[in-house]
């Protein structure tokens, strides 16, 4: 009962804050629904490269995953955080990282003229995919992990026991789980690429790459025709919502199966070539996206000398901004555990920050300048960004808890309260730091609403970073940005240390 | 006795607080970073304004726009030429009232509304240990073997705006063609300045669009002298960035005595080292040695606002166009 | 004496009874695959409704009360403790739900554990017991409970013959001293005749009224005799 209250008010302050700008601007400005060739050609790009950059990244990521639940290896915990940095990374310092290493002057293409080979291009829709799973294979890899540690360990040993080789093991125990959750990575990694601008663009080449949003900027910031913006960003999120629904007609929803006793993951054995086959995809894989991480935190690191005290007040707003978006979006997530909630959940990135500021302020003005709150409302646009995340993290081990031990609760009588205090939460607490800690690193790194707000009474370090690449101070900006990775690995390091001692 | 002279001490305090006037500037955000000229400029007004200067940083027009009326600005100041049509179409900004004969631009500077403060020209910036500076448009066309330079998108940087309208007002109708023409060079283009000149200061470019006085921070700054600007013969496109007194601002003396504060040499003498520009309104001697050293276009090309407005749609169409094939 | 009279219908599974059974015994349910043994237990339990009809325990009406208050507990197939607790907090919680527990219901505690023969597990976790250790604790919970009615769905199915044999010697002695009506469906005829003196048959949508165990599983002419 508390927890349909709490869904349905979770659900209406995501209409309020997400859709609601989008119809309030639309019907705000006057009203423009010119829809030109440019942009006919920018929808139909957005749309290949997102659904291209999606595909990729889930193909991709579930032999990493299944390589990675596989094995143990020392500083498996490392790279799999890691993994997760380049999405993090404020764009600008991402762009620059990946083409110190695929660019033309980059590594790759220093090897290859070393012997002899012909130089390799990345500018196209070649770099902008490269891009794009660059910044996704993390995300989805992640997703594929959790659910396959979340398999009970007893079907391992069960499979262990009948001595099954590789392949069928993959095909009964693994595929199932892959086959199940691909389709809802797919729709939010497609949900991401859709309103990817600045990398599209730089790594596309050329006016070629150009997307929706871009034309959303350009008549927003330039044209200042903020119906037309609008209905651009209308437009933009009506195709993720086609997309995420149609994902779950066509694929269905994930079920939740794991009656697990808690028992520790299970070293398994399998053949010789199982095991080449998982470290070679490891290396390769993990070199793919380390290697650009590994050039900016080194261009960085030898800048540090330049840093002074007065990166510490962005250092600390970033941190407290992380901080509270995680805690209010981890915990508005609750309100969407079921099955349409978590698509809806995954629109409200869909949505252009600059809309969402443009539209918020036009519905609060009356009430309260959100230019003089600008940190309520970057924490509020923050911690929207997080809901998809935390809605993927929390829900499946919420439907896992529900699902086995409700009806236990009930026998012993248990009110809501007690449900929530012996069971619920405690069993759920692993997932909810989890999310904390990732969405706290997300965070950090979100230029977002920013860009309209402004930075001069709250300064964050993604600002700080952009300020000073303005100012031609790129070295600066390198060591700050490796300030920035620093701190989202450590942060998501301690959430992730929190939440580990769950069961025996 | 203490407690009176205490009370005493607080209300004059207090009303002393009460009498300071805020000035509100609206500025972007690389303005009012403390790497920008924001900090030393609110320095220096503040030493005789008797007043509070505070910078609100964000998207300027935008947040103008939807504020309406009931802004609290006084003064914007980061404004550039593309938008200035439509701002002033907007009429939310009130005259500055200040002498245009005191600026010390390539053209005539005739508007009432929108004051300069610094300016530069539009200009290609190379890497001059791999590559010889070209002259003119052709021959960056012509440029040698596998260089490329890196270039703005118009449609999201006023850099890559202004390379736009410089090309069209050379060629004219050739435009289309000449874009055809420098297709090839281009290695990509980005959304604002800063990713560009990220990747050509990582060289992943040898060039990159940018302004004559790119080069001044790296000499200042770097001791770096091999980055240059490339003169062409045609002339050079300027680029001007422009403050404006708010309407429906209450602070009218103050806005005013600030309007002022942006020509004189106190504030003119900020600019370069801190926005690396050229002053708007001061002689070329006054400037620091290594502005006035730096190699000056011979030329002027310039699209009036009436002028740019009614060319930019098509000028942006044939780029598009070139650099789709 | 427990009064059935109700009959469900949910996607294909419809079962309809009209049985009265009585305390101080235990009942076996049996049937063939799918014919609804397990929603019969959950339909007298409470976790799922009945569509019609009603249940009476003494002549009270039960059947819109939840589970808890039914004076019913039970044993399901798995998942009968918290994983994440330990078994001392297991059995608490059967008691009170706060955290702390009155001297009263400690001694409770302790005189349930060395009643099915846990001594020394209080401070382990589920998953640090065997199969057996883990069914008794479960068994202790239900003591706790204090209840008169218990359903078992099968709760031993894991465990060894000889193991879930003397499990099922355990419920019949606890049954016995507290006089509890039990309800156990099983797949095992042996089960059913090891302590079961009647057997109910669910059968065709129909659960019957009890018969003595050796006339239900007759091999020949009991009423499952096809399926024996």
């Amino acid at each position: 009962m508390a927890q349909r209250t709490f869904s349905i008010a979770a659900n209406c302050i995501l209409l309020f804050a997400v859709f609601g700008p989008l119809v309030v601007l639309i019907f705000h400005a006057d009203q423009n629904f010119t829809f030109t060739t440019a942009d006919r050609a920018a929808l139909e790009f957005t749309l290949l490269q997102a659904s291209l950059s999606s595909l990729l990244s889930v193909l991709l990521a579930w032999p990493l995953a299944l390589a990675l639940s596989r094995r143990q290896f020392k500083g498996r915990r490392l790279l799999i955080v890691t993994l997760g940095v380049p999405f993090i990374l404020p764009v600008i310092v991402a762009i620059l990282g990946l083409l110190s290493v695929f660019g033309n002057s980059g590594l790759l293409n220093s090897l290859l003229i070393f012997f002899g080979f012909p130089v390799f291009s990345v500018y196209g829709l070649l770099g902008v995919l490269l891009a794009h799973i660059f910044f996704n294979i993390p995300l989805a890899t992640r997703a594929f992990l959790l659910a396959l540690e979340r398999r009970p360990t007893e079907l391992d040993r069960l499979a262990d026991g009948l001595n099954l080789n590789f392949l069928i093991r993959f095909w009964i125990l693994d595929w199932p789980i892959i086959r199940l959750i691909a389709p809802q990575i797919f729709s939010l990694i497609f949900v991401l690429c859709l309103t990817s601008f600045a990398v599209v663009l730089t790594l596309g080449g050329g006016p070629k790459a150009t997307t929706l949003e871009l034309a959303i900027y350009q008549s927003f910031r330039f044209e200042l025709d903020f119906g037309r913006a609008a209905f651009l960003a209308f437009i933009q999120l009506s195709i993720a919502a086609l997309t995420c629904a149609l994902s779950i007609i066509i694929f269905g929803l994930p079920l939740n199966f794991n009656r697990g006793l808690d028992r520790p993951i299970h070293k398994r054995y399998l053949g010789l070539g199982a095991f080449f086959w998982d470290f070679s995809i490891i290396i390769v894989i993990g070199l793919f996206l380390t290697t650009p991480l590994i050039s900016v935190l080194l261009k960085g690191v030898q800048n540090f000398y330049l840093l002074d005290a007065t990166i510490f007040t962005p250092i600390f707003n970033s941190i407290t901004l992380a901080l509270f978006s995680a805690l209010i979006s981890t915990i508005l997530a609750m309100g969407f555990m079921n099955k349409w909630g978590e698509v809806v959940g995954t629109l409200s990135i869909a949505v252009s920050p600059l809309i969402i500021g443009a539209g918020l302020f036009l519905m609060v003005r009356n009430f309260i300048n959100p230019f003089e709150v600008t940190f309520w409302v970057i924490l509020t646009v923050n911690s929207i960004m997080g809901l998809p995340f935390a809605i993927r993290i929390v829900r499946p081990a919420s439907d896992e808890i529900i699902s086995n031990f409700r009806r236990l609760s009930i026998a012993y009588g248990m009110a809501p309260y007690a449900w929530f205090y012996w069971v619920y939460l405690p069993r759920l607490k692993s997932a909810l730091t989890y999310s904390m800690g990732l969405i706290a690193a997300l965070s950090m790194g979100d230029l977002g609403v920013i860009v309209l707000f402004g930075g001069a009474d709250f300064e964050t370090l993604p600002l700080v970073i952009y300020q000073l690449m303005s100012a031609y101070r790129v070295e600066q900006s390198m060591a700050s940005a490796v300030i920035l990775v620093l701190i989202s690995i450590g942060i998501f390091l301690i959430f992730d240390r929190l939440g580990k001692t769950r069961n025996a | 006795m203490l407690k009176l002279t205490f009370a005493a001490g607080l209300l004059s305090a207090g009303m002393a607080l009460a009498q300071i006037p805020t000035l509100t500037v609206y500025a972007p955000d690389y303005f009012t970073s403390e790497w920008g000229p924001g900090p030393s400029i609110e320095a220096k007004f503040e030493e005789t304004c008797d007043c509070d200067l505070v910078f609100s940083a964000g998207e300027l027009l935008p947040r103008l726009v939807l504020e309406g009326e009931s802004t609290s600005a006084d003064v914007v100041i980061g404004l550039n030429t593309d938008i200035t049509k439509k701002a002033r179409e907007l009429e939310i900004f009130a005259p500055h009232n200040q002498d245009n004969g005191r600026l010390t631009l390539p053209i005539d500077w005739n508007d009432e509304i929108f004051l300069p403060f610094n300016w530069s020209y539009a200009s290609f910036v190379f890497d001059t240990t791999k590559i010889k500076l070209p002259s003119s448009f052709e021959e960056l066309a012509n440029l040698p073997g596998e260089s490329k330079i890196v270039i703005q998108d118009p449609r999201s940087s006023i850099s890559g705006l202004a390379l736009v309208l410089w090309i069209k007002k050379i060629y004219g109708d050739d435009a289309g063609e000449y874009w055809q023409k420098l297709a090839p060079k281009i290695l990509t283009v980005t959304k604002g300045w800063s990713e560009a000149y990220g990747l050509f200061t990582d060289g992943e470019a040898e060039g990159v669009l940018s302004f004559t006085t790119s080069p001044a921070y790296h000499i200042a700054v770097e001791e770096d002298k091999t980055k240059q600007a490339a003169i062409f013969r045609e002339g050079h496109y300027p680029f001007f960035e422009l403050a404006a007194k708010v309407k429906s601002s209450n602070n009218d003396a103050l806005s005013s005595m600030f309007m002022k504060f942006i020509l004189s040499d106190e504030f003119q003498d900020l600019i370069p080292m801190t926005n690396w520009s050229y002053p708007s309104s001061q002689a070329r001697k006054k400037w620091p040695s290594v502005f006035s050293d730096l190699p000056m276009p011979k030329s002027t090309v310039y699209f009036s606002e009436i002028e740019a407005s009614e060319i930019t749609k098509q000028a942006i169409e044939e780029w598009r166009n070139a650099l789709s094939q | 004496m427990l009064k059935l009279n109700f009959s469900f219908e949910k996607n294909y599974l419809v079962i309809s009874t009209n049985i009265s059974l009585e305390s101080n015994k235990i009942y076996a349910v049996v049937g063939p695959s799918g014919a609804g043994k397990s929603t019969f237990l959950n339909l007298i339990s409470g976790f799922t409704e009945i569509s019609r009809g009603y249940i009476l325990w003494n002549e009270h009406k039960i059947s819109d009360l939840p589970p808890s208050k039914r004076n019913i507990s039970f044993l399901f197939q798995d998942n009968n403790l918290f994983p994440h607790l330990s078994v001392w907090r297991n059995l608490a919680l059967a008691v009170s739900h706060w955290p702390k527990i009155s001297i009263d219901d400690e001694a409770k505690l302790h005189s349930v554990i060395s009643e099915v023969g846990i001594q020394g597990l209080e401070r382990r976790k589920p998953s640090q017991l065997s199969g057996g250790q883990q069914s008794r604790v479960a068994l202790a919970r239900v003591l706790l409970q204090e209840n008169k009615i218990l359903l078992l769905d099968e709760p031993f199915a894991a465990l060894g013959p000889s193991l879930k044999d003397q499990m099922l010697e355990l419920i019949e002695k606890i049954a016995k001293k507290k006089g509890l009506l039990v309800l156990m469906v099983t797949h095992d005829p042996a089960d059913a005749n090891k302590i079961a003196s009647q057997t109910i048959v669910v059968k065709n949508n129909k659960v019957h009224p009890p018969l003595k165990t050796e006339k239900a599983l007759d091999p020949i002419n009991g009423p499952l005799a096809d399926y024996l």
